[in-house]
C-alpha cells in the first residue's frame, strides 16, 4: 500500500478512528494487525520475512539479557558476543540473499571471467522484498541497544512485533530506534485536536512534495536521462539539478507523510530531513540527508570500527567504509557503491584540504561567517553532491558521458535555442506550476532553516488565512498532483532500497 | 466541552465547504461532452417533468435535431440525450436516468448505432455519455452491466470523473466555464459538404443481438412509462470507395429495421429512403456523415409534423411556465446569427 494510493488514502482515517476508539490496552493489537495488512498488500509471503527478522532480533533480546545475569565476566561477554553475531549474521544473511544474491554472483562471475573461467550464475527468481533492508535495520538496532544496555529487552513480542512494522516508517524510514519507538508503545495517546491538525499538515505537505514537486521533476528527469545521448549539455545540467529534488521531495515526502501520520496517532518519529541542500559541507550535508539511516551507521558501524578515535587514516578509512556500505546499502549495484564512493571521499578530501582552505580564506580577507561566503559554501556542497547524484541515478558509463556532456566535452552545441521545454517534457503551464512549487519548498526549507515551524505559524493564524493555505494546499494538490489511474502509480524512489 | 464541540463543528464546517469546493471544481475540470452544449450533463438544468421528447442517439442525433426549432415551430419541449457512438445499450440507460427526472411523451431512437454488437462502443464514448450523469443508482448499474470486470479503482472513475479529469487544468476553455445549455443537446455546425445522394442497398441483413436486447428493454420501459417510441435513421454517405462497403452495411441495418420495426408496430422513420424531410445532399451535410445546421432544421421540422399529425402532444408557447424556452431560443438565434457572420467571412 502505497502512501499516494486510494488505499491508503481510504484506510487510514479508518485506522485512525479505531485507534481512538477501542481501549488502550488493545490499541497495539489493532496497530499490529493493521502494519502487517498494509505490507501484505505488496506481497503477503513477505510478512513471513519480517516476521523471522522479528523474532530473531526478539529472541536475542530475551537472550542478551539472560547473559546480563552471568556473574561471570568472561563467560557474560563471551555469550553476549555471540548472541549479538548471531542476530546480525541471520538477519544480514537474509538481506543479503534477497538483495544482493543476483548482484554478488554476476560479480562474481565477472571475476572468474577475467581469469578465464566460465561459469554460469545459478537464476533464483527473487524479488526484492518492499522495505527490508529499512526494517532489518531497525531490528538490528534493537538488539545493539539491548546488548550496550540502553534499553531493557521487550518482553511482550507483540509490542515488538510492532515495533519493528510499525506502518508509517515501515517500508522507507525513518529508521527508528527502539530507545525512541518501542517505549512509545506503551503509552496512551489521547486525541489532541492540535497535535492531530499539525500531523495532517505534514501529511498534507508531504503530499504536496511527492504528487506535484517529485512527480513533476520526474517528468524532466526521465525524459531527459531516458535519452540522454540525443541531449545538449544544458538539458542535462536542468536535469540533473531537477533530480537533486526530485529525490530530496520524493524521499523526504515520504519521511513527512510516515512522521505526520505518526503524529497524528500521538507518535513522535525522529526528523529524516533537515534542509539537506543549506549544507556548507559534505559532512554536514550528511547531518541534514536521511538523518535516520546516517546516525544509524554512525552508531553501528562508524563508532565500533573506531570512529575518529584512532588517528586521522583510521578515521577517513572508517568513513570510506561506512560510504561504500551505504552505497551498498540503497541498492545492489555497482552504481550505488560508486555513489557511496564518492560521498566518503569528498569528506576524506575536505578534511585533508580544510587547512588549507582556512590558509586561503584567511589569505583574501574573507569572514567566515560572512553569509555570501555561506552561500557559496552552499553552492559548492550542492554541485559536488548533484555530481554525485548522478550515478546515483545512472549507471557508471551513463553518468560519465551524462557529466562530459555538461561539462561541455562533446563537440555538438551545449546550448540550443527553441523547444527546450517541450524536450524535457513539459509546457510552459506545468513549467510555471513546477517554478512555483519549488518556489513554495524554498520557502519553507528557508523557513525551517532558520528555525521557524511553519507548521505552527500556520496554526496560529487567523481562521481565514488557515483555512485558505488549506485549501489552497489541498486543491492544489488534487488539482495539479500527477495521480489517477492513467497513471501508473509511481514508487517512491527509495522503495527499491 | 466547549472546545470539543468547536472542533467538531468546525470540522464539518471544513468539510462542508470543500465538498462544495471540489464539486464545483471536478465539474469545471470534466471534459464536456459533444462539446458545445455538454449535452448529458445540461439536461439536469431542466426542470422536472416539464419534457415532451427526448432523444436518444449517437452523433447522428444530435447532428439531426434542433430542440430550439421544436420550440419555435411546434411548442414543443425537447432535449437530445445523444452522444458520441452511443450504443443502444448505452441509450437505455440513459432514457432510464431520464425517466428518473422526466415524463416525455415520446422519445425519438436514431438508428445507426444499431449496427453494433458490443454493449458499448469505447472507453472514450462511454465516459462522453456517462461522465456527466449524476452518481445514482442507474450510473451503478451501468458500470456493473458495461464494466463489471473491472477493479474497484477503475469503475471508482466513473462515479468521480475527476480522477480522470483533473489534469485538463491546463487545457481548460471558456466552454468549461459556460457551457451552452440553452442548445438543449443540440449543436451548432454551419460547414456545407457537397455529396452525391447514395443508392440504397437491396436487401438487409441479421440484427446484432445485442442491440436487440437492450432495444427491447428500451421497448418496454417505453411502455411502462406509456411513452411513444419513433426511430428514424438521419442519412448519410460515404467519403470514398472505401468508404462505400461500411455505407451499405450499416444502411442493411436499416432495411432490416424497417420490417422488424412494422411487426412490432413501432413507427421508423426512413429519411434515407423517403426523403420526407426534403434534405439536400448538396447543401445539408456538414461531413459525409451528418447533418448540418440546415439539414437538421429540415429534419426537425418533419420529425415536428410527424409527431403533430400522429399523436395529440401539448403546445407550450404560449404557457407562462415555459418561458424560459424563449429566452433559451432567442441566445440560440443569437449564436445563429454569429455563427452566419462568421462563415460569411471565411
Amino acid at each position: 500500500m502505497l502512501f499516494n494510493s486510494l488505499e491508503f488514502l481510504l484506510s487510514f482515517p479508518l485506522v485512525c478512528l479505531g485507534y481512538y476508539v477501542i481501549p488502550h490496552r488493545a490499541r497495539y493489537l489493532f496497530l499490529l494487525a493493521f502494519s502487517y495488512f498494509f505490507y501484505m498488500c505488496w506481497n503477503p509471503r513477505y510478512a513471513l520475512l519480517m516476521f523471522t527478522s522479528t523474532a530473531i532480533t526478539f529472541v536475542s533480546g530475551l537472550l542478551i539479557e539472560s547473559a546480563n545475569k552471568v556473574e561471570d565476566g568472561k563467560e557474560r561477554v563471551r555469550r553476549k558476543n555471540i548472541y549479538v553475531a548471531l542476530s546480525f549474521i541471520s538477519n544480514l544473511a537474509i538481506l543479503f540473499f534477497f538483495k544482493y544474491f543476483d548482484f554478488a554472483a554476476a560479480t562474481f562471475i565477472r571475476i572468474l571471467a577475467v581469469a578465464g573461467i566460465q561459469a554460469q550464475s545459478p537464476t533464483f527468481d527473487i524479488i526484492l522484498p518492499v522495505g527490508i533492508s529499512f526494517y532489518t535495520f531497525q531490528a538490528l538496532s534493537y538488539t545493539m541497544d539491548v546488548y550496550r544496555k540502553d534499553i531493557y529487552a521487550e518482553h511482550n513480542f507483540l509490542k515488538y512485533a510492532l515495533f519493528v512494522s510499525f506502518f508509517p516508517q515501515l517500508v522507507a524510514g525513518p529508521i527508528e530506534r527502539s530507545k525512541n519507538l518501542l517505549i512509545q508503545i506503551n503509552e496512551k495517546h489521547e486525541f489532541d485536536f492540535a497535535r492531530v491538525r499539525s500531523g495532517l499538515l505534514l501529511m498534507l505537505y508531504g503530499y504536496f512534495q511527492k504528487v506535484v514537486l517529485a512527480e513533476y521533476l520526474a517528468i524532466v528527469v526521465d525524459s531527459v536521462y531516458n535519452t540522454y545521448t540525443e541531449r545538449t549539455g544544458f538539458q542535462l545540467l536542468i536535469a540533473t539539478i531537477c533530480f537533486a529534488f526530485q529525490i530530496y521531495c520524493d524521499f523526504g515526502s515520504y519521511s513527512n507523510i510516515a512522521v505526520g501520520s505518526a503524529r497524528v496517532m500521538g507518535f513522535r518519529l525522529m526528523e529524516n530531513f533537515n534542509t539537506p541542500y543549506f549544507a556548507v559541507s559534505v559532512s554536514d550535508f550528511w547531518r541534514r540527508w536521511h538523518i535516520s539511516l546516517s546516525t544509524w551507521f554512525r552508531d553501528y558501524l562508524y563508532i565500533p570500527l573506531g570512529g575518529n578515535r584512532k588517528g586521522k587514516v583510521r578515521k577517513w578509512m572508517n568513513l570510506m567504509v561506512v560510504f561504500l556500505v551505504s552505497g551498498l546499502w540503497h541498492g545492489a549495484s555497482w552504481h550505488f557503491v560508486i555513489w557511496g564512493g564518492m560521498n566518503g571521499a569528498y569528506q576524506v578530501i575536505g578534511e585533508w584540504m580544510r587547512p588549507y582552505k582556512e590558509k586561503v580564506v584567511k589569505a583574501l580577507g574573507t569572514d567566515p561567517a560572512a553569509s555570501s561566503h555561506r552561500l557559496l559554501k552552499m553552492l559548492v556542497t550542492f554541485g559536488l553532491v548533484d555530481i554525485s547524484w548522478v550515478f546515483f541515478r545512472a549507471s557508471f558509463r551513463q553518468g560519465l558521458s551524462i557529466l562530459k556532456t555538461i561539462a561541455g566535452f562533446r563537440e555538438d552545441y551545449w546550448f540550443t535555442w527553441g523547444n527546450n521545454l517541450q524536450a524535457m517534457g513539459l509546457t510552459l503551464a506545468t513549467r510555471n506550476i513546477l517554478i512555483v512549487a519549488l518556489l513554495i519548498l524554498l520557502v519553507a526549507d528557508v523557513c525551517k532553516y532558520r528555525g521557524m515551524n511553519t507548521i505552527e505559524w500556520v496554526c496560529r493564524q487567523g481562521i481565514w488565512l488557515r483555512w485558505l493555505i488549506y485549501f489552497f494546499g489541498i486543491f492544489g494538490i488534487i488539482i495539479f498532483g500527477v495521480y489517477g489511474p492513467r497513471f501508473d502509480a509511481s514508487q517512491f524512489i527509495y522503495f527499491q532500497f | 466541552m466547549r472546545k470539543t464541540s468547536q472542533w467538531i463543528s468546525s470540522i464539518i464546517i471544513f468539510l462542508l465547504i470543500g465538498t462544495i469546493l471540489f464539486l464545483n471544481i471536478s465539474e469545471i475540470l470534466r471534459k464536456k461532452s459533444g462539446g458545445e452544449s455538454d449535452m448529458i450533463h445540461s439536461f439536469y438544468q431542466i426542470e422536472e417533468d416539464t419534457l415532451d421528447v427526448l432523444c436518444l442517439g449517437s452523433s447522428h442525433g444530435y447532428s439531426a435535431i434542433q430542440p430550439n426549432t421544436l420550440w419555435k415551430e411546434f411548442g414543443l419541449t425537447s432535449y437530445v440525450m445523444c452522444s458520441q457512438k452511443q450504443s443502444i445499450g448505452s441509450s437505455y440507460y440513459l432514457l432510464k436516468e431520464a425517466l428518473n427526472y422526466q415524463k416525455p411523451k415520446v422519445v425519438l431512437l436514431e438508428s445507426y448505432y444499431f449496427y453494433f454488437d458490443r454493449k458499448y462502443t469505447e472507453e472514450a464514448s462511454l465516459r462522453m455519455g456517462f461522465d456527466g450523469m449524476r452518481m445514482g443508482r442507474v450510473k451503478w448499474e451501468m458500470v456493473q452491466d458495461f464494466l463489471g470486470e473491472l477493479p474497484v479503482k477503475d469503475k471508482l472513475t466513473y462515479y468521480l470523473p475527476f480522477l480522470e479529469y483533473h489534469s485538463r487544468w491546463d487545457s481548460l476553455e471558456d466552454l468549461d466555464f459556460h457551457p451552452k445549455n440553452y442548445l438543449k443537446g443540440g449543436i451548432l455546425d454551419l460547414t456545407v459538404y457537397p455529396m452525391e445522394e447514395p443508392e440504397l442497398p437491396d436487401e438487409g441483413c441479421e440484427l446484432p443481438d445485442i442491440s436487440q436486447e437492450y432495444f427491447e428493454k428500451i421497448i418496454s420501459l417505453c411502455r411502462e412509462h406509456d411513452i411513444q417510441l419513433i426511430l428514424y435513421a438521419a442519412p448519410y454517405g460515404y467519403e470514398n470507395e472505401g468508404g462505400y462497403e461500411r455505407y451499405v452495411n450499416r444502411q442493411k441495418i436499416n432495411i432490416t429495421l424497417e420490417a422488424y420495426l412494422e411487426k412490432k408496430d413501432i413507427p421508423f422513420i426512413y429519411y434515407q429512403k423517403n426523403n420526407t424531410a426534403a434534405l439536400d445532399y448538396q447543401t445539408d451535410f456538414r461531413d459525409y456523415v451528418h447533418l448540418n445546421m440546415n439539414g437538421s432544421v429540415k429534419l426537425t421540422r418533419n420529425l415536428g409534423d410527424y409527431m403533430k399529425e400522429n399523436y395529440t402532444l401539448p403546445d407550450h408557447r404560449r404557457e407562462d411556465k415555459y418561458q424560459s424556452w424563449w429566452a433559451d431560443y432567442d441566445r440560440f438565434e443569437e449564436d445563429m446569427a454569429e455563427a452566419e457572420k462568421n462563415i460569411q467571412k471565411k
